[in-house]
């Protein structure tokens, strides 16, 4: 019995020892994991920040892309154009030297323009290409994916096109819009028209981006005493607006303002000619159509469209604009200069721009105030940028123009845009 | 606004018929449904602009040349099908589908993704007809439809090789027995599927464009289209284009033009449940 107790006891203590031993064991194990998971917390924490604040940021290189329409329905035509102004700019500044001795290196993921696929075109960049910004990327429901994913990597956008008013409103610190929205054109239309004597205004547009322009003329027409006679959305890449023409035309409008890329107003405006709609003030669009593209699909059916121009005219005799003809002849020969070559060459100067103010220590903190400071600079291609504190707006005026003889001429003089935006405060 | 509708609804209903007929002619004989049928428009109608635009070819023909390319491409893609085990049927519509995907990247490649106008042989201006402003060139898209169905109408009925198809579609094996060269009439309804295919492309590029993208929408429709009328039926083919075309204008333009195609598969769909095998379909029964 002793023995049998004494080998209990031996045995309880061997286990009690094991256990202790196991126990400390563990003890030291588990503080040494968690002292290691610390580590991995505290890094992460701050080397992420560290890390993102100037990632694509090298001793010899600065990495930052873009995401670009190459394909799909959006007109791969503007999105080429884009790449063709920046890839001048950047190119000449890489010839130059760079940027504080960096040089640049730019690169574009094709989305297809679908949001869908932008996700993914902006993840690969930031995660495994690890850009510092984004300038001038192509899209405007596809920067409207992606704007949360740069609220939360803190990315800088310079230059989206077509800028839409999703990208202003609310606030958004990191991007920059250098073209006015298509919402701010069209409220600025609208008005224009109506003291022009437009009485009887009819809208097309884009399902989706379109929301917002066609708020902006409702608002505006509101205020005036009016309403659209009548308003027809599309999805994108429809092609037939045979039934959507004929539907207008028996509304009887005196103008015809439209929300869309080039080629679905080429297709309008060619239908509209088959109906014979023809709208005394004719049809008017938002900037994006500012671009030969427009002219060589719409034919003879595009005489006395009507857009609006914030950049100065693509043949304009003034320095910069020379250059810029020169500088896209060299190394894009075959792009003829127009409105996407130069909204391309301009983001990536102001990029360039930003970039040499913010020192030879960037950080993304040091760009967003560089580019806050050039409130008022003249870069050569418009009105002064109005980047400030509280404005993420570049252009501040804006012009219209007409298709005359197969060329955009402008009709007016140098107007400024609006700088509220009272729609959306209803 | 009605006429406008309906002339504008019958052209569109035109493209999605003659699709659908390249498709119905090709299931007939083969029971192979090609859906790589548009991207085949697609190519021969972008090798007709090439001929024109970079190599000013004259109109009528760069047409006759893409018209010999879209048989080509048929039988190119005959070949590629007998590969597979013809009872394999999953297998087939998947080489169909890799068929569209290679096609669409390689014109991509090619001729890059931008829309080119293209020459049009039909003026868009309009004429008044009965008050209303109308363009000719739906007219003639109609007609140029309605003149192709008359010649293939009398290609099966009054040809040795209209009847040899005839024969293959009803029953494959009798026609064998009968000495019919089925694999020769396999090819021939691919090359007629082609060319009939590549009509539909250059007739409709002038409206919409020309581009990589051009026929995606075009092939959905023209498959509801042949569903519509009957998979089997190359009149219902046409039939059920046609009234896609007009119906999707008219409900578009009177009730909303925001569910334009919605409308029109709703359509599709109603009718089909009252009649499964479509408007001109017919049920297929086999001797057990």
């Amino acid at each position: 019995m002793t023995l049998i107790y004494t080998r209990k006891v031996l045995v309880s203590a061997g286990v009690q020892d094991f256990i202790g031993e196991v126990t400390k064991m563990k003890r030291g194990v588990s503080g040494f994991v968690a002292t290691i998971f610390c580590l991995i917390v505290i890094v992460a924490f701050f080397g992420s920040g560290i890390a993102a604040e100037t990632r694509g940021i090298t001793k010899d290189q600065i990495t930052i892309g873009a995401y670009m329409a190459y394909s799909g329905p959006g007109g791969g035509g503007l999105s080429y154009s884009t790449a063709a102004g920046a890839n001048a700019y950047f190119s000449i500044v890489n010839e130059q030297g760079g940027i504080h001795g960096r040089k640049i290196k730019w690169i574009t993921e094709d989305d297809g323009y679908q949001p869908s696929k932008t996700i993914a075109a902006v993840k690969k960049l930031v995660e495994k290409d690890s850009i510092f910004a984004i300038v001038a990327p192509f899209g405007a429901p596809t920067t409207l994916a992606v704007l949360p994913y740069l609220d939360e990597q803190n990315i800088v956008s310079i230059g989206p096109w077509s800028p839409v008013i999703w990208t202003e409103v609310p606030f958004r610190r990191n991007v920059f819009v250098i073209s006015p929205a298509d919402a701010v054109q069209h409220y600025f239309m609208a008005d224009y028209f109506m003291k022009q004597g437009a009485k009887r205004i009819a809208m097309i547009y884009q399902a989706g981006v379109g929301k917002a322009p066609l708020d902006a003329v409702t608002f505006r027409l509101k205020e005036l005493g009016f309403s659209l006679i009548d308003a027809a959305e599309f999805t994108p890449g429809q092609e037939d607006f045979s039934a959507i023409i004929s539907k207008l035309k028996a509304a009887n409008p005196d103008l015809v303002l439209t929300a869309a890329l080039p080629v679905p107003v080429s297709l309008i405006v060619r239908e509209a000619r088959k109906q014979g709609l023809k709208p005394k003030f004719g049809f008017a669009n938002h900037g994006t159509i500012l671009d030969p593209e427009f002219i060589r699909l719409a034919g003879s059916a595009g005489e006395g469209t009507g857009t609006i121009q914030h950049f100065k005219d693509a043949e304009s005799k003034d320095a910069e604009v020379a250059e810029f003809r020169a500088r896209l002849k060299k190394y894009a020969p075959k792009e003829v200069p127009g409105l996407l070559s130069m909204h391309g060459y301009v983001s990536a100067k102001i990029f360039c721009e930003g970039m040499k103010k913010a020192g030879p220590e960037p950080t993304k903190e040091k760009l967003i105030a560089a580019l806050e400071s050039m409130n008022g600079t003249d870069v050569g291609f418009a009105a002064p940028l109005g980047f400030s504190t509280n404005s993420r707006q570049g252009i501040t005026a804006i012009r219209f123009n007409r298709v005359q003889k197969g060329k955009w001429v402008p009709v007016t003089d140098w107007m400024p845009l609006p700088k509220e935006m009272p729609w959306l405060k209803k | 606004m009605f006429a406008q509708l309906v002339t504008s609804g019958l052209a569109l209903g035109s493209v999605y018929a003659l699709v659908a007929l390249s498709m119905v002619f090709v299931w007939k004989t083969t029971t192979v449904l090609n859906f790589a049928q548009g991207e085949m428009a697609m190519i021969t109608t972008f090798f007709a602009y090439t001929l024109m635009a970079t190599y000013e070819v004259p109109y009528w023909i760069a047409f006759v040349l893409a018209l010999a390319l879209g048989a080509a491409v048929g039988i190119l893609v005959d070949l590629l099908i007998r590969q597979i085990p013809s009872d394999n049927f999953f297998a087939v519509i998947a080489l169909t589908v890799g068929i569209y995907f290679v096609m669409h990247s390689v014109a991509g490649l090619i001729w890059g993704h931008v829309s080119w106008p293209f020459p049009g042989l039909f003026s868009e201006e309009p004429v008044s007809v009965l008050g209303a402003a109308i363009a000719p060139i739906d007219f003639w898209i109609f007609g140029a439809m309605v003149l192709l169905i008359a010649a293939l109408f009398c290609f099966l009925s009054f040809t040795t090789s209209g009847t040899a198809f005839r024969a293959t579609s009803q029953d494959h094996i009798a026609a064998i027995l009968m000495g019919i060269n089925t694999k020769r009439v396999f090819s021939m309804s691919w090359a007629i599927g082609g060319v009939v295919g590549a009509i539909a492309g250059i007739l409709v590029a002038p409206i919409i464009h020309i581009h990589v993208d051009m026929m995606g929408h075009i092939l959905l429709m023209s498959f509801a289209s042949a569903v519509l009328g009957g998979i089997n039926s190359l009149p219902g083919a046409v039939v059920g284009g046609l009234l896609l075309g007009l119906v999707g204008n008219l409900l578009g333009a009177y009730v909303s033009t925001k569910y334009l195609d919605s409308f029109a598969f709703f359509i599709i769909i109603v009718i089909l449940l009252i009649r499964p095998h479509g408007i001109m379909g017919r049920k297929e029964a086999s001797r057990v």
